[in-house]
């Protein structure tokens, strides 16, 4: 399956996995060329997220291949894909509570030994994020769920990543905020970042996307561009409403 | 010096140098062997819950089982003499060197395991060990050691009939290792080790190796609980399995911690003063009604998980925090 004829950064094939002896993804391909910023869409328990925990080395996957740059990535530790440029924000922030926002970031920037280009990163950061920058004494812990999410992207962008791998950013928050969420991942991207996004939230998402797939029941069976997709008739059926 | 004092202000600084100077003439104050005794203690629990904070209150890993590696430093000097009149200074720093070997390598496949499964898993072993040095004829089974020894070079031995010199000697080790801690709160390790206690799964997607962390603070946390167990065996001079390696042990250890302030740097010493003053002195009074001193712990930690879940170090904030509501409450 390929859909734009840029560079590949990601590329999964017939990917199955599951835990344990239950298998919930049976066959999901897809491929995000570099600079992109690709969607991958579905319902509740369709796969999602379990394609991203075998893509980020959290669960093995049992058969399938995941390429990274070319190379396969099956078996390599989430740490390490982090320091291969893969950065991944997690469902439902999981920042580190007691630590102070700026500590987050500074976490986020583990793999930067630089001390000139960390402060740099953190510069970019805030400019990007100034609402992030405004609480960089508190603790994280007792910041707003749109802050929250805001500083769980902005710690994954201090790592100076490849690819930023978004885990339902729009989870858990109002409407006038996902779309603020959704501003600063556009803004993300065209800083050339490739951007891997997963989403129940369909008709937000696919007004932005390059690409993207809809996943049922494990398996990618609809694709292409992000407009193509809003006029889908199935799409627009299943996630649209109507 | 400013990695030491950097994050306090003034009042603190002082409070803690009014603290010191008070240890440093307490047992003078005091000449009674009762108070002497439980000075000692406290020092050494001290020493036991910072140890077991570094893995518990900073890295979020609750183990249970810290008892075996206060038995392994009690052994590593009780043994040493008994077979090769091994002086202490060297056995001491030995069994601590042993215990983040044997942290490294029950570590390696018990670290994987999380939360509960952790606990248990370390409360298990730590019984194994106590069953293992209660059977074996070379640990002299559940006799104990005896160190005790009239002949021996006191400097050289480290056994003085003056408790004070232990004092002194043990609240010098406890302040060494309260500055390496503190140091160490302020650097990078200590950092990663709060993000894996945060979220393993976000500090693992940052680029962290948690595994490895993990191990390193179970390793030194191991290493200063030794230590903590060989200065008890140096001052009783004599212990024995059931005495050092039970969960009951294992548990004061975490309560410590827990009491003073998890994840704080003083919070192990408050603990260790209130935990070893109220045993000391239940035991003392109230020791004719067996088990009441457990009873009156109990209660204790109830409240505190309670009301002070950050732990006796957080009253004073959570006192002016009431006071403000209440100020708020009147101008209204």
């Amino acid at each position: 399956m390929s859909l734009s004829d840029k560079k590949k950064i990601i590329e999964v094939k017939n990917l199955r996995a599951g835990y344990g002896y239950v298998e919930v993804v049976h066959d999901v391909s897809f491929s995000v060329g570099e600079g992109e910023i690709l969607a991958i869409l579905g319902s509740n328990g369709a796969g999602k997220t379990s394609t991203l925990r075998a893509l980020t080395g959290e669960i093995k996957p049992m058969g399938g291949e995941i390429l990274y740059e070319g190379k396969s990535i099956v078996g390599v530790t989430p740490y390490k894909l982090a320091q291969m440029g893969l950065s991944m924000v997690p469902e439902g922030r999981h920042l580190f509570g007691d630590l102070s926002v700026q500590d987050n970031l500074l976490m986020g920037a583990y793999l930067i030994k630089d001390q000139n280009q960390l402060h740099k990163n953190l510069d970019e950061v805030y400019k990007l994020f100034p609402r992030v920058k405004e609480r960089a004494k508190q603790t994280a812990r007792t910041l707003s769920g749109g802050e929250q999410q805001m500083v769980a992207i902005a710690r994954g962008m201090m790592m100076n990543p490849k690819v930023l791998i978004l885990d339902e950013p729009s989870l858990g928050l109002m409407p006038k905020l996902v779309g603020e969420i959704f501003e600063f991942v556009k803004e993300i991207a065209r800083m050339g970042i490739t951007i891997l996004i997963v989403e129940q939230n369909a008709s937000e998402t696919l007004k932005f996307a390059d690409y993207a797939y809809v996943i049922q029941n494990g398996e990618t069976v609809i694709s292409g561009t992000g407009a193509e997709l809003l006029t889908n008739e199935d799409v627009k059926k299943a996630y649209l409403g109507g | 010096m400013k990695a030491i004092f950097g994050d306090m202000n003034k009042k603190q600084v002082v409070l803690l140098v009014v603290i010191l100077a008070f240890a440093l003439i307490a047992p003078q104050i005091f000449s009674s062997l009762f108070v002497r005794n439980l000075l000692i203690l406290i020092v050494i629990w001290s020493i036991l819950g910072m140890g077991w904070n570094v893995m518990g209150g900073y890295c979020g890993q609750v183990s249970n089982g810290h008892s075996m590696y206060y038995g392994l430093g009690a052994y590593s000097v009780g043994l040493t003499l008994q077979y090769f009149k091994l002086t202490p200074w060297i056995a001491i720093p030995l069994g601590m060197c042993l215990a983040a070997c044997f942290a490294w390598v029950i570590g390696k496949p018990i670290l994987r395991l999380k939360g509960h499964a952790f606990a248990i898993c370390t409360m298990a072993l730590a019984e194994c060990m106590r069953y293992i040095c209660v059977n074996l004829k070379f640990t002299n089974g559940a006799k104990g050691v005896s160190m005790f020894n009239k002949k021996l070079n006191s400097v050289l031995y480290l056994q003085f009939k003056d408790s004070r010199i232990y004092y002194y000697l043990y609240l010098a080790i406890m302040l060494a290792v309260l500055i390496i801690i503190k140091i160490l709160s302020k650097r990078k390790f200590f950092y990663y080790l709060r993000t894996i206690k945060g979220n393993e799964d976000a500090a693992a997607s940052v680029g962290i190796d948690v595994s490895k962390y993990k191990i390193r603070a179970y390793m030194l946390s191991a290493a200063i609980v030794s230590l903590g167990g060989s200065l008890y065996a140096q001052y009783m001079l004599y212990f024995d399995p059931a005495s050092m390696m039970t969960l009951n042990v294992s548990m004061m250890i975490v309560l410590v911690a827990v009491m003073g302030g998890i994840g704080t740097v003083l919070g192990p010493i408050l603990g260790a003063v209130i935990i070893e003053c109220l045993s000391e002195y239940t035991r003392s009074f109230l020791g004719r009604f067996g088990g009441l001193d457990m009873v009156l712990y109990g209660v204790l930690v109830i409240i505190i998980v309670l009301f002070l879940p950050g732990g006796l170090l957080t009253l004073p904030a959570k006192i002016r925090e009431w006071a403000d509501r209440r100020k708020a409450g009147v101008t209204k």
